[in-house]
């Protein structure tokens, strides 16, 4: 069938774009649409009927108030951005610079001989807790699903096996760097209890509060900040390192990669944060009965 | 509202429209030069979206001179200080220190040798990793941090451009994912009658 409207010396440079070959397509498709004859005997400069989309160029239905074609792609692109755009990575970056700060000035007042390390030690938990909880708040509907993930309460038995591993895994890198390099061991709890403070404020600092915030940061925030942008396995390699490098101690640089790794495997495989918190707090609550027991 | 001739068979579209709503082919630009394609756009056609897809892998992957860079020189210097200036005096570093360098360079090289296959996540990880050294080592020495800032600014910014080529990339990915999964074709019109 030959159409004289459509027989044009110049046809368009082809691009690539299979939707600018209208003809190509329009061939295919069988008799004309109804419509096509108005646009035959349009010579008059006015708004022909619509054959097509102008959007996407889809042969048009006279019958259709919107394409379905654009329509469906700006629905599909809508739901990939929806899952690309959930937490920027920005919003990741910044939670950890703000908590490299946060470290580093504990660091610089540490330096202080006047200041108790005690104080220092509960007001950089604190200052971490609120910037959590701050990041928290404001990235909830992205995190609301895992921390609502009631299925994921049969993985805390699992995180407590996992917090057991990554205890023992640690124990023997930081036995083996004492024994090696003669390096002095670090001890959370004696500066707390010189302050004045007892143990239930040691495991609320030590254990309870960078579990639960720590958790919330790398599993949480900084988990979701990169979904979108890599697969699951490299989320899960990114934030174990982010979480080894803020704990500035290059020497406990593996260990704390392992216990990186674990933890983002846990996420990954129970879908909710418990675990995870589960299995942090079972490790530093080791450390602190470990401590303890050296003490007493 | 103003009109836009169709050049093919002359019929009135309205402005800004990309095919003609009466032949279906493609209304070419006013401008006579080719499209160039800003840096936040994306190309429509195949051939352009492989070409930006090439040109941001290859942006991204520059990461991988820097992070190498980085690890071969605190590599070179933990094992300078600790074999060959070890016990000189002035110029000595506790192992504790040399380890740590040795311990840094190892990740350094190891992310640079990442960053081959998978710049962005290796980008990611090398600007965490360094920033935080030069923060923290500034915290410590102030003064260090003005020593090689010209170096650490250009290893900064590589990175971070590094991880925006990266980004855009899997984001070019996403969408032509999604306009494959919606192609317009004969098959998928819905003829009726």
């Amino acid at each position: 069938m030959t159409d004289a409207a459509f027989d044009h010396p110049e046809q368009p440079e082809s691009n690539g774009d299979a939707r600018l070959s209208g003809d190509g397509q329009r061939a295919s498709l069988g008799p004309p649409l109804p419509s096509q004859q108005m646009a035959d005997d349009a010579t008059a400069p006015s708004q022909p009927a619509r054959n097509f989309c102008p959007r996407c160029g889809a042969p048009w239905d006279p019958s259709w108030d919107d394409c379905p074609h654009c329509q469906r792609q700006t629905v599909v692109t809508a739901s990939n951005a929806a899952v690309t755009n959930g937490l920027r990575l920005r919003t990741g970056l910044w939670l950890y610079f703000l908590l490299l700060g946060c470290s580093l000035i504990g660091s610089l007042l540490l330096r202080d001989t006047s200041v108790d390390e005690a104080d220092v030690d509960i007001t950089l938990t604190v200052a971490f807790a609120a910037i959590v909880s701050i990041w928290t708040a404001g990235t909830w509907r992205t995190l609301r699903p895992i921390l609502s993930s009631w299925s994921s309460w049969r993985w805390c038995g699992v995180g407590v096996v996992v917090g057991l591993g990554t205890f023992v895994v640690a124990t023997l890198f930081i036995e083996g760097l004492v024994a090696w390099m003669g390096i002095e061991k670090l001890s959370y709890s004696p500066p707390l209890l010189e302050g004045g403070y007892g143990w239930l404020t040691v495991i609320l600092t030590v254990c309870v509060c960078p579990a639960v915030f720590e958790e919330l940061a790398f599993r949480g925030v900084i988990f979701e900040s990169l979904r979108g942008i890599m697969g699951v396995r490299e989320i899960v390699i990114v934030s174990a390192l982010m979480f080894m490098i803020l704990h500035l101690a290059p020497l406990n640089f593996p260990h704390l990669a392992i216990v990186g790794l674990a933890l983002g495997i846990l996420r990954v495989r129970s879908g909710g944060l418990y675990p995870c918190i589960v299995a942090h707090f079972t490790h530093n609550l080791l450390v602190i009965l470990e401590e303890m027991r050296a003490l007493t | 509202m103003s009109k836009v001739i169709c050049p093919h068979c002359n019929a009135q579209n309205t402005e800004g429209a990309a095919f003609c709503e009466a032949c279906g082919k493609a209304i070419p630009t006013s401008s006579t030069t080719p499209r160039v394609i800003e840096d936040n756009e994306t190309a429509t056609t195949a051939t352009g979206q492989e070409l930006q897809a090439k040109q941001l892998r290859q942006m991204s992957r520059r990461a991988v001179g820097p992070l190498i860079f980085v690890g071969i020189v605190n590599l070179a210097v933990g094992i300078l200080f600790l074999f060959v200036l070890e016990g000189s005096g002035r110029f000595s570093m506790s192992s504790a220190d040399c380890a740590a360098l040795l311990v840094v360079g190892t990740i350094f090289f190891a992310l640079g040798i990442w960053a081959r296959s998978n710049p962005l996540p290796a980008s990611i990880v090398g600007l965490v990793l360094y920033v935080t050294l030069i923060v923290v080592g500034a915290v410590l020495n102030p003064e260090s941090l003005v020593q090689g800032i010209i170096v650490k600014i250009l290893i900064i910014v590589v990175l971070a451009k590094a991880i925006q080529a990266g980004v855009r990339f899997k984001a070019l990915k996403a969408e032509v994912a999604s306009r494959a999964l919606c192609p317009v074709s004969a098959q998928e019109t819905p003829v009726e009658g």
